[in-house]
């Protein structure tokens, strides 16, 4: 099984990290300003697998957020690959206050202040476990 | 071989890209009015099929064409069909071609008359105009595809 985090922003990389990390115990770890692809305006990463052996991955650049999940959806019926061998999560817009701003700066193309954010803001780690179990 | 051809809506540029592909359309002859508006998916996908890609045919070696609208996101098919291949081990090779390149401004008025606005009478009139204009750079777009495939 697969999993996809799609998004317009690299928090779909964040809520990618935070499944792998935080259920597998390893939140610790994790030094979130010092992940390179918080600088990504478009990405297609593989974060890892999580506590339950799916396959994470993200998958962000600046659209509608409709577009991602219909091109993977499209592809893996061009393939013939079945539903049940992945799922698309899109990151809901209602975020938490913290994660809202961070996602603003984002969106107005201020990387360098979102990562400053990341930083300083507390309580990121339990918003970013909170947005990775949407499902 | 899969090759995908992408556009903004997927309903001209690049259906006349797979025509040609596929040798429903000659290249050494521009096509009437009549047969461009005869051919599956040219000028009668919505904007709401963005996203989505159509098997269009299949050429003469077996590759399957297949046209997709994917709006101004221009990157996003490159990317994601790139990292769908790699997550999920498939063998099977992928050409993906932006055929938006061939556009003029004929196509680009008409398609929104025809499809954005609605006016499919004066809105045909003038991308059929304009693809008639932009037949050759289509040809040449979908040869050097051609020799791409040919030589991957």
């Amino acid at each position: 099984m697969k999993v996809f985090y799609v998004y317009n922003t690299p928090l779909a990389g964040l809520a990618a990290l935070g499944r792998t990390t935080w259920s597998s115990g390893r939140s610790k770890d994790l030094r979130i300003d010092e992940e390179p692809f918080l600088c990504k305006r478009e990405e297609f990463m593989r974060a890892g697998r999580d506590a339950g052996g799916r396959e994470i991955y993200a998958v962000w650049m600046k659209s509608d957020g409709v577009i991602l999940t219909r091109l993977i959806e499209s592809f893996c019926e061009m393939h013939h690959i079945p539903k049940e061998d992945y799922v698309v999560h899109r990151i809901p817009n209602a975020l938490g206050l913290r994660l809202r701003l961070v996602n603003l700066t984002y969106q107005l193309g201020l990387f360098g202040l979102a990562r400053i954010l990341l930083q300083r803001l507390g309580g990121v780690g339990k918003s970013l476990a909170a947005l990775a179990a949407v499902d | 071989m899969k090759v995908v051809y992408h556009c903004y809506g997927g309903t001209h540029s690049s259906v006349l890209a797979a025509a040609v592909h596929v040798g429903l359309l000659s290249p050494e002859e521009r096509p009437s009015p009549d047969r461009l508006l005869s051919l599956s998916f040219y000028d009668k996908r919505d904007g709401k099929d963005y996203g989505r890609i159509a098997r269009f045919g299949q050429d003469e070696t077996g590759n399957e064409v297949l046209i997709l609208g994917r709006r101004n996101y221009t990157k996003a098919p490159e990317m994601v069909f790139a990292g769908l291949q790699s997550a999920f081990g498939l063998k099977t090779p992928i050409k993906v071609v932006d055929t938006s390149i061939t556009l003029n401004w004929q196509m680009k008025l008409g398609g929104y008359l025809s499809r954005g606005l609605g006016l499919k009478s004066i809105g045909r009139l003038v991308v059929t105009w304009g693809s008639r204009v932009a037949y050759p750079q289509v040809v040449s777009l979908v040869e050097s595809t051609r020799k791409e495939v040919q030589n991957s």
